[in-house]
C-alpha cells in the first residue's frame, strides 16, 4: 500500500483501513430520475444494496402528499402538508406546529373534518409506536378505542376522501391486531369505493404481507408495486432475485402486464447484466414505465463499469511495476471489451424499441441511445439521437439530460481550443447551470462533468486543459487529485504528475494572456492564490529537466518570503523541508540529521550548482572536490538524498510514484553518478579517488532498483571496488574514517 | 513451570504463574439466541463457563440514540451470561453530557430487562473510542458503573489502545478486554490476513504496562474479501470457503486466494472475470501462536479467554479451540 509522506500533496490522508470504493468513486453522468415515476429512488442503481441518496423533498411519500395537496384545492404548499402529516415528532413544540401553514389553515376554520382525521391518524401512529428503549409494545387498548372512533367517523362523514382514509386506518389497525378477517372485510369495502386513492394500494399491501401463501404474497405485492412505489423498498427486500423462484407467483398473473411487473421487481435486484430480463419484460409490456427505470439502471451500471475505474480510481494501492500489473491490465482490457460488446447489445435493444414505436416516452429512449452512443464514441449516432431526443423531450429533466450529452459530445469531438469552441462550451456550461434544478444530484453531477472533461484532455495529453478543468472538480466523489482545501490545488497535483516544462510554460502563457476568453477567465478564476506555488512547480520542472539557468530565472521571480514563511493553506513547506545541507556527502544513503545553518532555498541551491559547474569548467584548483560537491547535490535532490524536496513534493517509503513524467534519474541517481565518476578521475590521490568511487556504489545500487538480481550486481560492484582500491575498500565499509576520506582532497 | 534462567535473575512474579486461573468463555453475537444441542454439548465438552452475549447495539438514528440488533429471549440458558453492549462512535459524537446520563440509564434499564431474573456478574461495553469522544465515552462508563456498583464492568480495548494507554486513555472500568483480532489492513491487497496477523499483533504486545486487569478475546471466524484489479471492494457475506471450492466459478491462485473465472452474480454482488477473493480465517497454528504471545500479557490471577464467536458450525473446531485454551492454562 502506498505510504506517502503527505507534505504538500493533496492526496487524501486516508483513514485507517479506508480505501475509496463503491459510491465514493462511482462515476455517472446519466440522471437516474428521468422517468415520471415518483417514490422510486431506492431502486436507482447503486453499488450498495439499495440506493441511499435521496433528493426526495418530503418526509413522507409524494403520492400521498399529492393527494392531500389536491384535496386542499392546491392552496396549502406541499411541504407544509408533508410537515404536519409526517414531519413533526411527538416532542415537537406547539409553537412550531401552530406556525405550520396547514395548521393555520385548520385554525382558520377550514377543512375541520380533515384536521380531525389527520390528528386521528397521528394518534394511530402513536398507539402503534414501539419504544425501542422501553420495549413498549403497541398500545392495544388505545388501538381498540381508535378503531371504534374510526368506525364512527367513517360512518358519519359524507366526505368520501376521508371515508377512504378512515377505512384504511381500520385496515392498518386490524393488521397490527392480527385480525386478518376484519382487515380483509374493510379492504373489500375500500376497494369498492369509487374514488381512486393511493391508499387502496397501501391497503392491499397490508393484506398481501398478511398472506401466508408465499406465491400469492409475492403476486399480491407485485400488484401493489405496480400501483404504488412508496412500498418499493419493502417489496424489493422480500422479493427473490432468482427468477426461478418466481414461477409460482408468475402462474398467478392474469395478464402480460402483471407478469412484466413481477419480472421487473426481480430485475431491479440484479447487480449484473440484465438485458435478458429487459427483453423479456419488453416482450410482455413494451410500454411499461418500469422498463424505462430499468433501462436507466442498466445505463448507470454500464457507466460504472466503463468509467469509474478509468476516471476516479485510486489505483491498486500497489506499484505499477508490480508483478500482477500485466494481469490487471489484461483483466481490465478483457472486461472493457466485454462491456463494450454488452453496451452495443443494449443499444441494439433500445434502438429496436424506438424504431418499432413500442415505447411512449420517446424522449427518454432517444436520450438513452444518445448517451450510449456517446459512450461508444460514435459521434454521428450520438448527434442523430441528440436531435431526436431534443425533438421528443417533453420534460425539463430530459431536456437537461440532452443538454448534458450535447455538451459532452461537443467536448469529446473537438480538438481545437479556439475562441469558437470556447464560446460554445461556455454557453453550454451556463445552460447546464441554468438547468441545475432538473439535473439529478447536481453538485455530484457538476463534479463528475468537470472530471470527465479533465480526463478527456488528460487522455489526449492536453495537460494544461486537464489541470484547469481538474481545478473545478468538487469533493462530491473521491478521485486521485481530490483536495479538501482549495480545489485549484488539484490542478497543481495533476500538473506535478503529468506536466513537462513546455506544458507549464503553456499554462503561464495562457495565464498571463491579456485578453482571455470568458471560459479562460472562469478556469483561472481560483488559481491566483496558487501563483507562487505553481511558479515554483514550473521552476522545479526545469530543475528536474536539468535546465538550471531557466529554473533559476523562474525561482528568482518568486518573493523570498515564500521560501521562509510556512503557510499550510498555500502549501509553503519549504522552510521545514529544506533544512539540510544538500552538498554534504552521504556514503550510505539518506541522512536525516538536520543542518539548518547550511540549508539552501531553492534559488540559492540552483545558483550554487551553477557556480560549481562554472568552477568545474574553469581553470581553478580542487576540481575533484567541486565535482564531488556537484555529485552530492545531484544525489541529495533525489529520492535517496537528504533533500528530495528540491525536486518532488511528496516522498513514499514503499513504492515509487506512478507519474507520467520521467522520474528515472530521481530513482536511479544517474546524474550524481556522472559527477562522482568525474571526481574520481580528477582526484589528487588514491584516498580521495577511493572515496569518490565508494560514493558511486550507492548510485549504482539505486540504479538497479528495477532489477530482480540487484543484490548480485551490488556485490559485484563491491568486489570490483576491493580489487581497484584494496587499501581503502575495507575502511570505507563503515564511517570510522569518513572525515579523513572526505577531506583527503586537500592532500 | 520449569524455567531455564540461563544465569539471569528470575523475576519474582513468575513463581505465581501456576496459580493463574483461566476461565474458558465464548462470545455469542447473533440476534437469534438459540443454542442447539450440538452447540450445548460442544460448550460443555470444552468446559466453557461463561457466555458473553451481545445484547444490543446503540446507534444514532435521526436525532437520537436507539438500541438496534437486540438479542432474542435468553431465558433458557443454563450458563453464566454476561451482557455485551456495542456503542457506535456516532452516538457519542452526537451526545452531550446530559444526554449521556440519560443514555446510561436507558442502557442499564434495557440490560436489566433483557437479563431478567438471571444473575448479573459482569457487563461489558464495546466501543472503538477515539480521542475526540474519549471523555464522553468514559463519562458514560462512569455513569454505568454508578448504576451497577456491585457488578463488574469491563470495556473492550483495541490493540493500539492497549499499547498506548497514555495516549488513548484508560477507561474507568473494573477490567479491560483485549481484542486480539481485526488487526490488519482489511483493504490492503498485500495484507495476508486482516483478522489475525501475529506479526502485526506482536507490535502491540510485550509492554506489560496496561493499568487494568485484562481478559483476552481471540477470533474464530472467517470471511471472504473481494478485490478488483487490486482494489478492495467489499466483504462478501454471501460467500464462504465452500462456495470458493466451486471450480466452475473460482480458481485457486494461492494460499486462501481465489480468482473469479467468469462474470457471475451471487447474492447481491456482481463478480467480474479476474476478481480476486481472499479467504481470511483463523487456523490452529496462528491461534496457538497468538495464545503463546498473549499468555505473557497476563498479570492477574484469573483471566477470561473469550473466543469470538459461537456460530452454528463452531463445534467442528473443538480440537483447535481446546488446544488454544490449553496454551493459556499451561
Amino acid at each position: 500500500m502506498l505510504s506517502i509522506l503527505f507534505l504538500s500533496s493533496s492526496i487524501y490522508s486516508l483513514a485507517c483501513s479506508y480505501w475509496p470504493h463503491g459510491e465514493d468513486i462511482r462515476f455517472s453522468l446519466f440522471s437516474s430520475n428521468l422517468t415520471k415515476i415518483s417514490d422510486t429512488e431506492p431502486l436507482f442503481y447503486s453499488t450498495r444494496y439499495l440506493n441511499e441518496y435521496s433528493e426526495e423533498a418530503f418526509y413522507g411519500p409524494s403520492e400521498n402528499i399529492e393527494e392531500w395537496y389536491a384535496y386542499f384545492g392546491e392552496k396549502v404548499p406541499k411541504d407544509q402538508i408533508d410537515e404536519l402529516i409526517y414531519g413533526f415528532k411527538t416532542k415537537s413544540s406547539i409553537e412550531a406546529i401552530n406556525d405550520n401553514q396547514l395548521m393555520i389553515h385548520f385554525n382558520s376554520g377550514y377543512h375541520k373534518e380533515a384536521a380531525e382525521y389527520i390528528f386521528f391518524a397521528r394518534s394511530v401512529e402513536e398507539a402503534l409506536y414501539v419504544d425501542p428503549w422501553e420495549k413498549k409494545e403497541m398500545d392495544e387498548l388505545a388501538l381498540r378505542q381508535l378503531m371504534d372512533l374510526a368506525e364512527s367517523q367513517r360512518a358519519e362523514t359524507s366526505d368520501e376522501y376521508l371515508k377512504i382514509r378512515y377505512t384504511y386506518q381500520l385496515i392498518v389497525m386490524n393488521y397490527y391486531l392480527n385480525d386478518y378477517v376484519k382487515m380483509e372485510r374493510y379492504n373489500t369495502i375500500l376497494q369498492r369505493m369509487p374514488r381512486n386513492s393511493v391508499l387502496k394500494a397501501w391497503a392491499d399491501f397490508f393484506v398481501a404481507i398478511a398472506n401466508p401463501n408465499g406465491n400469492q404474497r409475492l403476486y399480491e405485492l407485485s400488484l401493489v408495486f405496480d400501483k404504488s412505489k412508496s412500498k418499493s423498498e419493502y417489496i424489493y427486500k422480500v422479493f427473490p432475485r432468482d427468477e426461478s423462484k418466481l414461477a409460482g407467483a408468475l402462474n398467478l398473473c392474469q395478464n402480460d402486464h402483471e407478469k412484466s411487473v413481477l419480472l421487473s421487481i426481480s430485475a431491479f435486484k440484479n447487480p449484473g447484466r440484465a438485458i435478458d430480463q429487459l427483453e423479456e419484460i419488453a416482450k410482455l409490456d413494451p410500454k411499461s414505465e418500469l422498463l424505462e427505470l430499468l433501462l436507466i439502471r442498466e445505463i448507470n451500471k454500464m457507466e460504472d463499469w466503463y468509467f469509474t475505474d478509468r476516471y476516479t480510481t485510486f489505483g491498486t494501492g500497489i506499484s505499477t511495476s508490480c508483478w500482477e500489473c500485466d494481469a490487471f491490465q489484461f483483466i481490465q482490457d478483457k472486461n472493457f471489451q466485454s462491456d463494450k460488446k454488452y453496451l452495443k447489445k443494449v443499444v441494439e435493444f433500445a434502438a429496436k424499441m424506438v424504431e418499432n414505436r413500442l415505447v411512449e416516452n420517446r424522449g427518454l429512449w432517444f436520450s438513452s441511445l444518445a448517451y450510449m452512443q456517446y459512450m461508444l464514441e460514435d459521434k454521428k449516432e450520438t448527434e442523430k439521437y441528440i436531435n431526436l431526443a431534443n425533438s421528443h423531450a417533453d420534460n425539463p429533466e430530459i431536456k437537461a439530460q440532452v443538454a448534458v450529452i450535447s455538451t459532452l459530445n461537443l467536448v469529446k469531438n473537438n480538438s481545437n481550443w479556439d475562441k469558437g469552441f470556447q464560446s460554445k462550451l461556455m454557453k453550454a456550461m451556463i445552460e447546464l447551470e441554468s438547468m441545475k434544478e432538473s439535473i439529478y444530484n447536481y453538485d455530484r453531477f457538476h463534479t463528475q462533468f468537470m472530471l470527465a472533461v479533465s480526463r478527456k484532455y488528460l487522455e489526449e495529453d492536453e495537460v494544461v486543459l486537464a489541470a484547469l478543468f481538474e481545478s473545478k472538480v468538487g469533493n462530491e466523489i473521491y478521485e486521485p487529485y481530490s483536495s479538501w482545501g482549495n480545489h485549484a490545488y488539484q490542478a497543481f497535483d495533476l500538473l506535478n504528475e503529468n506536466a513537462d516544462s513546455e506544458d507549464l510554460d503553456e499554462l503561464f502563457d495562457l495565464w498571463n494572456k491579456s485578453s482571455k476568453t470568458q471560459l479562460e477567465e472562469y478556469l483561472f478564476a481560483d488559481m491566483e492564490p496558487l501563483k507562487w506555488r505553481l511558479t515554483d512547480l514550473r521552476g522545479t520542472q526545469y530543475l528536474r529537466e536539468d535546465n538550471l539557468e531557466k529554473a533559476l530565472e523562474i525561482y528568482e521571480t518568486i518573493p523570498d518570503s515564500v521560501w521562509v514563511v510556512s503557510n499550510w493553506e498555500l502549501h509553503y513547506y519549504y522552510n521545514e523541508e529544506l533544512d539540510d545541507n544538500p552538498f554534504e556527502s552521504n556514503l550510505f544513503g539518506r541522512d536525516y540529521s538536520n543542518d539548518r545553518e547550511n540549508a539552501y532555498t531553492k534559488p540559492e541551491f540552483v545558483r550554487e550548482i551553477i557556480r560549481l559547474k562554472k568552477e568545474l569548467d574553469g581553470n581553478g584548483k580542487n576540481k575533484a572536490r567541486t565535482a564531488l560537491l556537484l555529485g552530492n547535490a545531484y544525489y541529495n535532490m533525489t529520492y535517496h538524498g537528504n533533500s528530495y524536496y528540491y525536486t518532488e513534493y511528496a516522498w513514499s517509503s514503499w513504492e515509487e510514484d506512478d507519474f507520467k513524467r520521467d522520474q528515472s534519474w530521481y530513482y536511479s541517481s544517474s546524474r550524481a553518478l556522472k559527477y562522482y565518476k568525474l571526481a574520481e578521475e580528477l582526484a589528487p590521490n588514491d584516498t580521495y579517488a577511493a572515496f569518490c568511487h565508494c560514493l558511486q556504489l550507492k548510485c549504482k545500487r539505486d540504479g538497479y532498483y528495477k532489477l530482480e538480481y540487484w543484490k548480485d550486481k551490488a556485490e559485484q560492484d563491491w568486489t570490483n571496488f576491493m580489487v581497484k582500491y584494496p587499501d581503502h575498500a575495507h575502511k570505507l565499509k563503515n564511517c570510522d574514517e569518513f572525515y579523513m576520506y572526505e577531506n583527503s582532497w586537500q592532500g | 513451570m520449569i524455567l531455564l534462567t540461563n544465569g539471569c535473575t528470575q523475576p519474582d512474579s513468575i513463581e505465581s504463574d501456576g496459580d493463574k486461573a483461566i476461565v474458558r468463555s465464548f462470545y455469542h453475537w447473533r440476534q437469534d439466541f438459540q443454542i442447539n444441542s450440538e452447540q450445548q454439548s460442544f460448550l460443555e465438552k470444552l468446559e466453557v463457563e461463561e457466555l458473553y452475549v451481545h445484547y444490543f447495539d446503540v446507534a444514532w438514528r435521526g436525532e437520537e440514540a436507539v438500541p438496534i440488533a437486540e438479542v432474542s429471549d435468553i431465558s433458557d440458558v443454563d450458563m453464566q451470561i454476561n451482557p455485551v453492549v456495542y456503542i457506535t462512535t456516532q452516538v457519542l459524537e452526537h451526545s452531550d453530557s446530559s444526554q449521556i446520563e440519560h443514555l446510561a440509564s436507558r442502557i442499564a434499564d434495557k440490560i436489566k430487562t433483557i437479563h431478567g431474573e438471571n444473575e448479573l456478574k459482569e457487563i461489558q461495553i464495546d466501543c472503538d473510542w477515539t480521542p475526540s469522544i474519549k471523555d464522553k465515552y468514559f463519562y458514560l462508563l462512569t455513569e454505568l458503573k454508578n448504576k451497577f456498583s456491585s457488578i463488574e464492568l469491563s470495556a473492550t480495548i483495541r490493540l493500539y489502545q492497549y499499547k498506548y494507554p497514555e495516549l488513548a486513555g484508560v477507561p474507568p472500568v473494573d477490567k479491560g478486554l483485549l481484542m486480539y483480532y481485526n488487526m490488519g489492513e482489511i483493504t490492503s491487497y498485500r495484507e495476508p490476513n486482516s483478522i489475525l496477523n501475529n506479526n502485526e499483533g506482536k507490535r502491540y504486545l510485550g509492554f506489560n504496562t496496561y493499568p487494568l486487569d485484562i481478559d483476552i478475546a481471540l477470533p474464530n471466524f472467517s470471511w471472504v474479501l473481494l478485490f478488483q484489479t487490486g482494489n478492495f471492494q467489499k466483504i462478501c457475506a454471501e460467500l464462504n470457503e465452500e462456495d470458493l471450492a466451486d471450480k466452475s466459478l473460482f480458481k485457486s491462485i494461492g494460499t486462501n486466494l481465489y480468482a473469479c473465472k467468469k462474470d457471475t452474480v451471487i447474492g447481491n454482488t456482481y463478480f467480474r472475470f479476474g476478481d480476486e477473493l481472499r479467504l481470511e480465517k483463523c487456523n490452529e497454528d496462528q491461534l496457538i501462536e497468538a495464545a503463546n504471545l498473549l499468555r505473557d500479557e497476563i498479570n492477574q490471577d484469573q483471566t477470561r479467554i473469550i473466543i469470538y464467536d459461537l456460530q452454528t458450525d463452531t463445534p467442528k473446531d473443538y480440537e483447535k479451540l481446546d488446544a488454544v485454551y490449553t496454551v493459556f492454562e499451561q
